[in-house]
C-alpha cells in the first residue's frame, strides 16, 4: 500500500505540481511517455476484447457446427427408397432456422455439405445436393462465377463441382481456356467431372496450353473416374494446340487405342520435336509393326535425339523387318546412335544375337568392346 | 444386441453411421481415432468393427493388424472404409485379414446390407 501511495504521489508531483517548472525537453518527454503508456494500455485492452470475442465466436461456431453435423447425419438416416426431394422438404424447416444470413454459418454448412458429398454416393449424395439447392446455398457460388477475382471463381467452381451442380457446365467451359493457369486447371477438372456426357469437349476449344502439371492432375482425375466414357483420343492428335496433342498422346497409350496408330504415324512429321519424340516412343511401347517402314523413312532427316528414339522404338517393335537397317546404323559414326542400334538389334532375341555375333567377328577392336558391353546382361540400358 | 465399433475421424461420417446402425437396432460404440479404437477393443468385445484407414495417431490398418493378431478378437469381422482405393492399400488390407473393403464414396444403404451379412454369418457360425 505504501509503495502504491508513493508511486501515485510521485506521478502527481511529476505531472501536476512540478510540470511548469520542468525544462521543455523534460516536459515533452513526459508527455510522450504518458502517450505511450496510454497507447499500450489501449492496445492491450483491444487485444483482450478481440481475443474474447474471437473465443466466443469460435465456441459459438463450434456449437453450431456440431448442431449442423447432427442435423446432416439425421437427414442421411432415411429410408433408401424415399425421394430425396421429399426427405429434404421434411427436414428443411429445421435447416431454415439456422442463422444462414451469417457468413460463417453458411460457410460451415457449405463446407460440411461439400466435404461429405464426396464421401457418399447414391441417395445420400443426392439428398445432400438437394438440401444445398433447396437452401439456396448455390446462389452465392453461381454469382461468384461472374466475379472478377479468380480466387472467388475457383472457389465457386470447386463448390459447384463438389455438389455435382451440372447445369453450370457451359459457364465452366468458358473458364477452361482462361488466361489464369490455376483457374484454367480448376475449370478443366470441374468440366471433366461435371459434364459426363461429353467431358472432353473443352479440348476442342482450348487455346491456352495445358501445362505439364495440369496434364498430370487431369490424367489422374480422368483415369480414376470409373464411370466416364473414354473417347477416341486420336481425334485431337491433329489439334493446333500442341499441349492438347501431347495430353491426348498419353491417353492413346494408357488406353491402348490401336486405332490411333495412323494418327501417331502422321505425327512423325510434326514440327514440334517433343511431340514427334513422344509419338515415336508410344509407337514403340504399343509395338506398332505397321510404323516400322515409316520410322525408317523419316530417319535420315531427324536430329540425333529423334534418331536415337527411332532406333529404340525399332528395338521395342523388333519384328525383324528392320534388322538390315539397324545393322547399317550400328556402323554409324555417332557413338549414341551406334549404341542404340546395337541395343535394338539385341532386342531381336535369337536373330539379333546372331547378327551381333556376326558384327563382333567382322568388327574392329572398338566395335567388339561395344558389342561386349551390349551383351553383358549385368549392364542395364 | 449386436455390438458394432465404428472407428472414424470424420464427424459427419461417424454420426451418420451411428444413427443409421442404431436405427437398425445395433449397439453402436464410437472411437474418433485409431488409438481410441484400440483402447476400446482392449476393454470390450465387439461383434463387428468398421474402421477408416486414414486417421490421426494410429491408422486403420494398424487397428486391423491389432485385431487380427490378437487370438481373442481375430474372429471379429472388420469392414474398412477408405477414400484411398489404391490397389496396394486394398491388397495390404486384405493381407492383414480385413473381411470387406469399401471405397468412399459409398452408399450408406449398401454398408448396412454388408453389416447385416456379417452379423448373419456370425450368427450362423455361432
Amino acid at each position: 500500500m505504501g509503495i502504491e501511495f508513493s508511486v501515485s504521489n510521485y506521478l502527481h508531483d511529476l505531472y501536476i505540481s512540478r510540470l511548469s517548472s520542468h525544462p521543455l525537453y523534460i516536459f515533452l518527454s513526459l508527455f510522450i511517455a504518458l502517450f505511450c503508456v496510454i497507447g499500450i494500455a489501449e492496445v492491450l485492452i483491444y487485444i483482450f476484447f478481440r481475443r474474447g470475442k474471437e473465443f466466443y465466436k469460435r465456441k459459438r461456431d463450434a456449437d453450431l457446427k456440431e448442431r449442423i453435423i447432427t442435423m446432416l447425419a439425421n437427414i442421411l438416416v432415411f429410408n433408401d427408397h424415399d425421394d430425396p426431394k421429399v426427405v429434404v422438404s421434411h427436414f428443411l424447416p429445421r435447416f431454415s432456422r439456422l442463422p444462414l444470413y451469417r457468413k460463417s454459418i453458411r460457410k460451415i454448412l457449405v463446407a460440411e455439405l461439400s466435404n461429405n458429398h464426396a464421401n457418399f454416393s447414391g441417395r445420400s449424395a443426392e439428398v445432400l445436393t438437394e438440401l444445398y439447392l433447396q437452401l439456396n446455398l448455390d446462389k452465392r457460388a453461381r454469382k461468384n462465377l461472374n466475379s472478377r477475382q479468380w480466387d472467388k471463381q475457383i472457389e465457386a467452381i470447386r463448390e459447384l463441382t463438389e455438389m455435382s451442380i451440372k447445369d453450370e457446365c457451359d459457364k465452366v467451359l468458358k473458364f477452361t481456356d482462361a488466361k489464369h493457369p490455376q483457374l484454367r486447371i480448376e475449370a478443366q477438372i470441374a468440366f471433366v467431372k461435371l459434364c459426363a456426357d461429353n467431358p472432353f469437349r473443352f479440348l476442342d476449344t482450348v487455346k491456352e496450353p495445358i501445362l505439364d502439371w495440369h496434364q498430370l492432375i487431369l490424367f489422374e482425375v480422368i483415369t480414376k473416374a470409373e464411370t466416364m466414357a473414354r473417347p477416341r483420343f486420336a481425334y485431337w492428335l491433329n489439334s493446333a494446340n500442341d499441349s492438347v496433342v501431347s495430353f491426348c498422346l498419353k491417353f492413346v497409350e494408357y488406353y491402348q487405342q490401336f486405332d490411333a496408330l495412323p494418327n501417331l504415324i502422321y505425327l512423325l512429321n510434326h514440327y514440334n520435336l517433343k511431340i514427334r519424340g513422344a509419338a515415336i516412343e508410344i509407337l514403340g511401347r504399343m509395338e506398332a509393326e505397321m510404323a516400322e517402314s515409316h520410322l525408317v523413312a523419316v530417319y535420315p532427316h531427324q536430329p540425333q535425339k529423334i534418331k536415337e528414339k527411332i532406333l529404340n522404338t525399332l528395338g521395342l517393335i523388333a519384328s525383324g523387318g528392320c534388322l538390315s537397317f539397324l545393322t547399317s546404323q550400328a556402323k554409324s559414326k555417332e557413338f549414341p546412335l551406334r549404341l542404340a542400334a546395337l541395343r535394338a538389334i539385341k532386342a531381336h532375341r535369337k536373330d539379333g544375337r546372331e547378327m551381333l555375333d556376326t558384327l563382333y567377328n567382322e568388327g574392329v577392336l572398338q566395335d567388339r568392346a561395344i558389342i561386349k558391353h551390349i551383351l553383358d546382361g549385368r549392364i542395364k540400358a | 444386441m449386436t455390438k458394432v465399433l465404428i472407428i472414424e475421424d470424420e464427424e459427419l461420417m461417424i454420426k451418420a453411421l451411428e444413427f443409421r446402425l442404431k436405427k437398425d437396432g445395433y449397439d453402436v460404440h464410437l472411437a474418433r481415432d485409431g488409438a481410441q479404437g484400440i483402447e476400446k477393443l482392449n476393454s470390450d468385445s465387439f461383434d463387428l468393427v468398421i474402421t477408416d484407414i486414414m486417421m490421426p495417431f494410429v491408422s486403420g490398418l494398424e487397428v486391423v493388424s491389432h485385431i487380427k493378431s490378437n487370438p481373442m478378437m481375430k474372429e471379429t469381422p472388420v469392414i474398412v472404409l477408405s477414400s484411398i482405393g489404391l490397389e496396394r492399400v486394398v491388397m495390404e488390407a486384405f493381407e492383414l485379414g480385413v473381411d470387406d473393403f469399401i471405397t468412399k464414396p459409398f452408399n450408406l444403404g449398401e454398408l448396412v446390407i454388408r453389416v447385416k451379412k456379417f452379423v448373419r454369418q456370425k450368427d450362423v457360425f455361432n
